[in-house]
């Protein structure tokens, strides 16, 4: 149990690491999420053939009848509230993944130096971190767009 | 599988959802108006005439089994972080394989007979 | 001018009660007074129960880290200014066991050092017994790996890890950037042979570029930056 509650401690708080700690974890958190919801989704998605115990073809009058009734039971705003949400965190987890991607081949990195001071980590090079806001402000993007898709904010 | 390799594939997926999830959410959102690609039918990309063709729907079964991968194997990481020992990594691991592949088989049926009813 | 701070020590004694709790105790400061001298000012004025470990006092001998609001910090590298807080809550080490009070116990730490084998690998072992040979080594060669060199092995990385809060066969940022120093040493020949072992298992590869590490290191040493580097060498060569 208080591993537990250490886990959650460490994943959840970043707070005093620094920026790459914040991207940790929200890379963490937005990942579970978007990996909860594609298992979600993959089981939405299965009522466009009619549901989960149709094997072979069905009557296409009967699927078309089973994904009307899926999409009003769909048409909840806290759903769309939901994706909205999930939209974020797509953007955030894609841009950023490809930052930890380069980062983890050393691309964006300082080479080591002698280290001066006042010293700066090579790790938190400015186009690492830069990068991570393009994800943030991508994300963000993102979110509003999804925002007007589903609440018609932009509209009058 | 050697854990390097595991996460080099890890890298690869990412990248290759990049590809097929944007693709996937062009022909959602910017292709056609959101509430045409949720119709039935009736729409140039409703949702059986994405099925049905044959490169959108081979895109979404790629996007399927990479995200299975990527996503199982980020949920496989995290929990292996909770606790350690061979047994909970053996169980772990069978637990994650098996709940990848019920999911890969569940979109995949979807997406072989969405096709089929397309062309119907 | 003299003035006061609250010192928030946390306490624990295995052979009292084994209860954690924290203590206060009122430090009169002066300018340019370090949280160690603090915690000493306890000792021999308040309470000498008080455990600490220390030797160096200038950030040389790695023995003081420990919690210092929040973040681990070396107690002798730390003014009591600086931190601009009238209470200064002091803990003992994140990640590590707790020996008594402020000490914490570094066995499993220095044993995972030990298992990347910190030391030059050579082939001609013969020719490194004899104590006449020197290797010699440009200013380049030196500097790919200089910086991790100054590791003092105080342990504040492995505190800071959020992987190895939880991750027991992750090797922590110590560990992994003596690994990459070495490897990176023009005058190591063992090659490979250190990159295979961590290219299996999460002694390696569990490392999430959190950089907390580099964020906390008092001497500079970017363990971040080495895991990375040495990441990659593991993906693509062993
Ligand atoms: S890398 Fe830095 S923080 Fe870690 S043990 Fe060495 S000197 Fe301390
Ligand atoms: S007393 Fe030696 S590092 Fe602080």
């Amino acid at each position: 149990m208080s591993t537990l509650l250490t886990a959650l401690r460490t994943w959840l708080v970043p707070f005093r690491y620094g920026l790459e700690r914040w991207s940790y974890t929200m890379q963490r958190i937005s990942g579970v999420v978007i990996a909860l919801y594609f298992v979600m989704h993959v089981a939405s998605t299965g009522q466009v053939v009619g549901g989960p115990s149709v094997w072979t073809l069905p009557p296409y009058e009967y699927a078309k009848q089973v994904w009307l009734e899926t999409k009003e039971f769909l048409a909840n705003p806290l759903f769309d509230a939901g994706l909205v949400v999930l939209a974020f965190m797509i953007f955030f987890h894609s841009i950023n993944g490809v930052r930890l991607v380069l980062a983890h081949f050393g691309l964006i990195l300082k080479k080591p130096t002698r280290p001066e001071y006042p010293y700066h980590p090579g790790s938190m090079s400015r186009i690492q971190r830069v990068i991570f806001w393009v994800s943030v402000a991508l994300a963000t993007a993102a979110l509003v767009y999804s925002l007007d898709v589903f609440f018609k904010v932009l509209q009058p | 599988m050697r854990a390097k390799t595991i996460q080099l594939l890890h890298y690869i997926t990412g990248l290759g959802i990049l590809v097929a999830g944007g693709i996937h959410l062009a022909t959602v959102f910017l292709l056609s108006p959101y509430e045409a690609s949720m119709s039935f039918d009736g729409h140039p990309l409703s949702v059986i005439a994405v099925y049905r063709n044959l490169f959108l729907a081979a895109t979404l079964q790629a996007l399927l089994v990479l995200v299975a991968f990527h996503g199982f194997n980020g949920l496989r990481t995290i929990l292996s972080e909770l606790h350690q020992g061979p047994t909970y990594l053996k169980l772990l691991n069978a637990v994650v394989i098996a709940a990848a592949a019920v999911v890969v088989v569940y979109g995949t049926r979807t997406i072989v007979i969405a096709h089929l009813l397309g062309n119907a | 001018m003299l003035e006061e701070v609250k010192f928030k020590v946390l306490r624990y004694d295995p052979d009292k009660d084994g209860k954690k709790r924290f203590q206060e105790f009122r430090v009169p400061i002066r300018k340019g007074m370090t949280v160690l001298q603090g915690l000493l000012h306890i000792k021999e004025k308040i309470d000498p129960t008080l455990s600490i470990r220390f030797s160096c006092r200038m950030a040389t001998c790695g023995s003081c880290g420990m919690m210092i609001n929040g973040l681990p910090r070396l107690a002798c590298y730390t003014l009591i200014e600086e931190l601009k807080t009238r209470t200064v809550v002091v803990e003992p080490l994140r990640n590590f066991p707790i020996v008594k009070d402020l000490v914490t116990d570094f066995e499993e730490f220095f044993n995972k050092h030990r298992s990347v084998k910190p030391y030059l690998i050579r082939i001609d072992t013969y020719v490194q017994e004899k104590s006449n040979t020197m290797y010699l080594q440009s200013d380049e060669e030196l500097v790919r790996y200089v910086q991790f060199a100054y590791c003092i092995k105080c342990g504040l990385c492995y505190a800071a890890c959020p992987v190895v809060a939880t991750d027991k066969t992750f090797l922590g940022p110590q560990a992994l950037a003596q690994a990459y120093r070495y490897y990176a040493d023009s005058r190591d020949e063992a090659g490979v042979d250190r990159l295979k072992p961590l290219g299996d298992g999460s002694s390696l590869l569990r490392c999430h570029f959190a950089a907390s590490c580099s964020q906390v290191c008092p001497k500079g040493v970017d363990p971040a930056l080495a895991i990375q580097l040495l990441r990659k060498e593991v993906l693509l060569r062993s």
